[in-house]
């Protein structure tokens, strides 16, 4: 599964003739001749709400299956691989940040942060026992400006701004290779937009991580290695509709 | 964390709901198995009153009342048994032993059998065990009384009281026979049958407590004292049944066939065993009757269950999606809604077994005293456990269709709700 293509080694998403739609009588809402992403880049991604941009999250990780074209993602072919072989990868390649209630209620901070070692081996395996998971756990949130007497309490006691932080921290423990963050910061403020971003940022850069972020708010964009406006490379832009959600 | 433990905080976190769906399914078990434990626990009960008695011969009635009257003490004897017709049917070769019972008095509610004292050694019940005197010994004197053990218990006698007997079986008579008081001779152990509930005094003492007595009432000018009465002969002149053991089992047809063909009075003999068949094939469309309506309880307990699974399902539909974008399988989150409602069964009939077992420790008193009814409180039987098996199996089968949804939820939202 993660045997890297030596034909695409620095290149951790590469799409080539991606079409996407709805229904098969539905206009097309995504194609995308090609779009190429360098392992270790922080790529932020333009669009308004509507324009596919959550689409296209849902396609590198792995969730929707194009109609055409070849999606591989750290080397792997999404678009020839089973469900079940997808949501496979999905476990072991991707971490994943969304715009709002991202984190399982029920579970405490600590319980949120791990949870996705349990779905992926490949992920726990750099964790001797869950001794160093808790470390690392606690490393990761106090990074990103968790305190440590923050863990055993539940997640809705916290505020949105922590609880985007915990999302994220979540999102890399294990260090998966991709980082997708589905407009995450549009619920914080101004002032903790920027520094959040800061936090992503210094960890996936010590962890290695390549951070593919899309938002409809160009005001972050300046921060990033390279920002894509995706009506750009999306040839289905025009037809975009307001049936497809953001 | 496996998905169990997932589905478990996940169920304590909605605590309120997930514990009443619980107590549903638990209160629907108890009324499953318990009315399962009465049915089976009357039934035992009666089959326990009486063994070892090859027939029980009385009056010419149905056979059912015949059991009822003279075994169970319920209900009256149609008519009775001379004693004459008694004399001549025991010199059957096949009569091994044989037990008059005279029925008819009471004290305090209580009823009085006259007997012999061969009654505390034939008379058997449960498998084959006799009665057995806890204090003192068989009544030997006219006027000497054993007592059952309840009957010592709830009126609180001990050997050597004096009690007067009553004409008539109600609780309260205006008639005592308080000129013939009795001694109590032996108090029975405890046997969880009717024995427990009645007075047993001879034949020849029921005689003489109604000496003076015509047609149910004293007549004044003729009353005695017991030193009067114990001058008089008193050979009594009928009795209300009597209970036979043969010397040889092939016999017992033909010897049972000899009393209901008896010429001189109307007679009926019959075999215990196969008037406690009757009275329970009596019984066989009621027992059914309530084991239904006990089935829907628990149906609707476990509607109950869906109905709340499934109106969480929409507000958890984010947490589904949360987990799929960590990889979590669609089957993975079928699994996690099967767990769940796996869970409230498996909770709720555990917790019903706990609570009608605590139901039987804290009600046995109360109901020995009452009905008499010795509940025996056993480990969960077959019958119970594959009755319990049905629930978890409908329970499970409900669960799928929330289950169900929520995978296809997951497969059609992937990681973009709409919420």
């Amino acid at each position: 599964m993660n045997t890297s293509n030596p034909n695409a080694n620095n290149t951790i998403v590469n799409l080539r003739d991606v079409r996407f739609r709805w229904k098969r009588t539905s206009d097309l809402v995504l194609d995308i001749e090609t779009l190429e992403i360098s392992k270790g880049e922080k790529v932020f991604i333009k669009g308004p709400s509507g324009s596919g941009k959550s689409t296209l999250l849902n396609l590198m990780a792995g969730v929707l299956v194009s109609e055409a074209g070849q999606v591989n993602v750290n080397g792997s072919a999404l678009d020839k691989l089973s469900g079940a072989k997808r949501d496979h990868f999905r476990a072991n390649n991707i971490g994943f940040i969304f715009q709002m209630f991202n984190l399982i209620p029920y579970l405490s901070v600590l319980e949120n942060v791990t949870l996705p070692l349990d779905f992926s081996a490949n992920r726990k395996k750099s964790f001797p026992s869950a001794k160093e998971v808790r470390t690392d756990a606690i490393r990761l949130l106090s990074n990103l400006g968790i305190s440590e007497d923050m863990l055993k309490r539940p997640v809705t006691d916290l505020s949105i701004g922590q609880q985007q932080r915990v999302a994220a921290a979540r999102a890399m423990i294990g260090a998966p290779p991709l980082l997708i963050a589905d407009e995450p910061t549009s619920s914080l403020d101004y002032n903790t937009r920027e520094s959040f971003i800061k936090l992503l940022f210094s960890e996936c850069e010590q962890s290695d991580i390549t951070l593919v972020f899309v938002s409809h708010d160009g005001s972050l964009e300046k921060l990033f290695d390279r920002s894509i406006e995706l009506s750009s490379i999306n040839k289905a832009s025009s037809n975009a509709n307001t049936e497809v959600a953001a | 964390m496996k998905l169990l433990a997932l589905t478990l905080k996940s169920m304590r976190n909605r605590a309120a709901t997930s514990i009443l769906t619980i107590l549903v399914i638990a209160i629907s078990v108890v009324l499953l198995l318990g009315v399962e434990k009465v049915r089976t626990e009357a039934k035992a009960s009666f089959a326990n009153t009486i063994s070892g008695t090859d027939l029980v011969v009385g009056a010419r009635s149905g056979s059912i009342q015949l059991l009822l009257y003279s075994v169970f003490r319920i209900g009256n004897a149609t008519n009775n048994i001379t004693w004459e017709s008694y004399e001549e049917i025991i010199t059957h070769p096949n009569v091994d032993w044989s037990v008059p019972i005279s029925l008819g008095d009471s004290h305090e509610g209580f009823r009085v059998v006259g007997t012999t004292p061969n009654y505390f050694e034939h008379y058997k019940y449960g498998k084959k065990r006799p009665l057995s005197f806890a204090e003192g010994k068989s009544f030997d004197g006219v006027f000497e009384t054993v007592l059952g053990a309840d009957v010592a218990r709830t009126l609180g006698y001990t050997l050597g009281d004096e009690i007067i007997l009553n004409h008539g079986t109600g609780r309260v008579s205006l008639m005592n026979h308080d000129n013939t008081p009795f001694i109590v001779t032996g108090i029975l152990n405890k046997t969880g049958t009717p024995v427990d509930r009645s007075v047993h005094t001879s034949l020849e003492g029921i005689e003489a407590i109604h000496i003076g007595w015509e047609s149910g009432v004293p007549i004044p000018s003729q009353e005695v004292s017991a030193e009067e009465a114990l001058q008089r002969e008193l050979q009594p002149s009928v009795i209300t049944a009597f209970l036979v053991g043969v010397k040889s089992k092939s016999g017992i047809f033909n010897l049972q066939r000899g009393i209901n063909e008896y010429k001189r009075e109307p007679l009926l003999a019959v075999l215990p065993g196969v008037a406690l068949q009757e009275l329970w094939s009596l019984m066989s469309a009621a027992e059914r009757a309530l084991l239904i309506v006990s089935s829907f309880v628990v149906i609707s307990g476990l509607i109950g269950m869906l109905s709340s699974i499934l109106s969480s399902l929409s507000e958890r539909r984010r947490e589904m999606a949360i987990l799929r974008s960590m990889g979590a399988k669609p089957r993975q989150i079928f699994a996690l809604l099967t767990w769940e409602s796996v869970l409230y069964t498996v909770i709720g009939c555990l917790l019903g077994l706990c609570i009608l077992y605590g139901i039987l420790f804290a009600l046995r008193p109360w109901v020995e005293e009452r009905y008499g009814l010795f509940l025996t409180i056993t480990a969960p039987t077959t019958y119970d456990l594959r009755l319990l098996g049905a629930v978890l199996a409908a329970g499970l089968v409900m669960g799928l269709l929330p289950a169900f949804r929520a995978y296809r939820n997951s497969l059609a939202d992937g990681m973009t709700i709409r919420v």
